[in-house]
């Protein structure tokens, strides 16, 4: 275990590195003046020339490159082009809110998705089984901004039963979750058809094992059965997913907030883009990566604990 | 008594026309594949029979009918210039698909080639290979998209562009492990103790034995390269206005939500069976092809 662990987040760290070339370098991959590709062709000369030396592109690029690197890793992204606030400082005002919509809807996706995942497998083939697998269906494909412009129309605009911009405060937690529930919902619709598909997958073959057919012979309760005993094992794959879902969901939360106006990452890499902000952009996507990278790497360990065959299997080898 | 013996004689191979045939028999036989495959072929024909199927041209104004609803002239109503919301969802066919084709296809093909690099030649180059490829994947792909849109700016081409470096990955890693497992067959053992190059051996052996998995891969990738292309149209960083592209219906209706539902109302729903269609099909000739992967879905 400590081995895997070691090379798995030595691959990590690594990942992580060339994310960060990639981002100090992209600009230099576009074709004509890096300043005149970040801020467009109507730029004023005293704005060109602040982005010139903010961003030190006068420098050879692999020293750029380092420069960029090092000053990230002690927390620095650059500023604001038009305020000159520090990038980390807008960062970290926004991060919060959009965590707490990914918390949010991946929790909503697990108390929907999984008990609909359980019910499917304990009635295979029937007609509320089918149903089910076109709903799960419906969900996996249904865009994350459709579901939201949907929502936003139905339960803000045509009944007004909900706020349809911002994110309340955080001082007043009703107030910030009533501003939660449309967005997170929209962000969740496609992982409760995920989690519904891959927990009715699992338990399934785990109601074939053993020691359920024992624990059916002894007479104890189906409800305690599906629940705890094959639950237990069947979520384990689902764990991994988690990892993956982290990154659909930050991707998922730009629109989610664009749509809902939060004042989350997304929306701030959104914004960003349209002011030709780039420091704001490349610090932004940095931070998204490094949480996907991140999210994946203990959403991989987890499995990999919490799963005694794997282990076996590495001890075996 | 004297026996007859029948000649041997080898049945002949099923052209490969009738061998797809047979597929997509097998896939409309079953109630979701069917259903898929009605949404696709229908939408292949409103692609193709635009102009025909479009009762008015989809920049055509009509400002005193502007965001009216459904009606006997308009018959799902129109959008804040008053122009015809069916013709421009049927337009928007062409950009839908128009993007998505090409932008699977791109990623298909570079994901090729570098899987099948990584894949044959192994050691050094497929661990830079799996290292850069982990990287790309290391941005969430929308992210990813609007860091390079931020640069590249908003345009068609660049929509393709985006998609093709978002997706090429995921089929670089696909490709790469079936080389693996492909390699390692008798047939290519035999192929390269006859001297065969490995030109041959790449060409003529293993890519044959690893398209069907990618075919599969193609289809189910379709609806995702659709709403991509429909996302980032709906931020205003894909195809630009007056381009009927369904995200940018989408944004037209979202700015005027609280004067008009119908505009982002038809738009979501083109949308969300379009890619409802195109999964189900692709998840079913996928069950028709490969029934080991029955019940599996990329994340």
């Amino acid at each position: 275990m400590f081995y895997y662990v070691l090379k798995r987040l030595g691959m990590t760290l690594l990942v992580a590195l060339i994310a960060m070339v990639f981002l100090a370098s992209m600009v230099h991959f576009i074709p004509g003046d890096p300043v005149k590709v970040i801020l467009g062709p109507r730029a004023s000369e005293t704005l060109s020339q602040r982005v010139r030396e903010e961003m030190e592109i006068e420098l050879p690029i692999p020293v750029q490159i380092f420069n960029f690197i090092s000053r990230a890793v002690r927390g620095n992204l650059g500023r604001d082009f038009v305020s000159g606030v520090p990038v980390t400082r807008l960062i970290s005002q926004a991060l919060p809110h959009t965590l707490a919509l990914a918390v949010t809807s991946m929790a909503l996706a697990g108390l929907v998705g999984i008990p609909l995942g359980v019910y499917s497998a304990t009635r295979p083939n029937t007609w509320a089984d089918r149903l089910t697998g076109i709903l799960s269906v419906a969900c996996i494909t249904l865009p994350s901004y459709v579901a939201g412009l949907f929502l936003l129309l139905l339960f803000a605009v045509q009944l007004g039963l909900m706020p349809a911009i911002g994110a309340g405060e955080f001082s007043n937690p009703p107030d910030y979750l009533r501003h939660l529930i449309l967005p997170s919902t929209a962000l969740a619709i496609t992982w409760i058809g995920y989690l519904a598909r891959l927990v009715r997958a699992s338990v399934l073959e785990v109601l074939n094992a053993n020691y359920i057919r024992t624990a059916f012979a002894f007479g104890l309760r189906e409800r305690l059965i599906f629940y705890k005993y094959a639950l237990k094992n069947a979520i384990i794959p689902t764990i991994a997913i988690f990892g993956v879902g982290i990154g659909n969901l930050l991707g998922g939360a730009i629109f989610v907030e664009v749509i809902f106006s939060r004042p989350g990452l997304g929306r701030l890499i959104f914004d960003s883009i349209a002011s030709r902000n780039y420091p704001i952009v490349r610090g932004g996507v940095l931070v998204a990566a490094l949480l996907f990278v991140f999210a994946n790497l203990l959403a991989d360990l987890s499995y990999h604990y919490l799963d005694p065959r794997i282990q076996a299997e590495e001890a075996r080898a | 008594m004297t026996t007859t013996v029948a000649p041997f004689t080898t049945a002949p191979a099923r052209p490969a026309s009738s061998r797809r045939l047979a597929v997509l028999y097998e896939v409309a036989r079953r109630p979701s594949g069917l259903f898929g495959l009605i949404i696709v072929v229908g939408l292949i024909i409103v692609l193709v029979f635009a102009p025909v199927l479009a009762p008015y041209d989809d920049a055509k104004q009509d400002i005193k009918n502007r965001l009216q609803g459904p009606s006997a002239s308009y018959w799902l109503g129109t959008d804040h210039l008053g122009r015809d919301l069916l013709s421009r969802l049927i337009f928007g066919t062409r950009v839908a698909l128009g993007t998505a084709f090409p932008s699977v296809l791109g990623a298909l093909f570079g994901g090729l080639i570098l899987g099948l690099i990584a894949g044959y030649a192994g050691g050094n180059v497929d661990n830079v290979i799996l290292v850069l490829t982990d990287s790309m994947q290391a941005f969430p792909a929308v992210i990813l998209a609007l860091a390079l849109l931020a640069l590249l700016g908003p345009s068609s081409t660049n929509v393709i562009l985006v998609i093709i470096i978002a997706f090429m990955p995921g089929y670089a890693r696909v490709v790469r492990a079936q080389v693996l497992s492909v390699k390692e067959n008798p047939f290519v053992e035999a192929e390269r103790s006859l001297g065969a190059s490995n030109g041959r051996i790449i060409f003529v052996h293993i890519l044959p034995n690893i398209l069907a998995p990618l075919v599969i891969l193609l289809a189910m990738d379709l609806p995702s390269a659709i709403t991509f292309e429909a996302g980032l149209s709906f931020l205003g960083l894909g195809v630009k206005p007056p381009t009927p592209s369904w995200g940018v219906i989408l944004a037209d209706g979202f700015s005027r939500i609280r004067n008009s539902p119908w505009p982002v109302l038809w738009a979501g729903l083109a949308l969300m069976l379009t890619t409802l269609g195109f999964t189900l099909f692709g998840e079913t000739l996928r069950d028709v092809l490969d029934p080991k992967l029955a019940g599996s879905r990329r994340a």
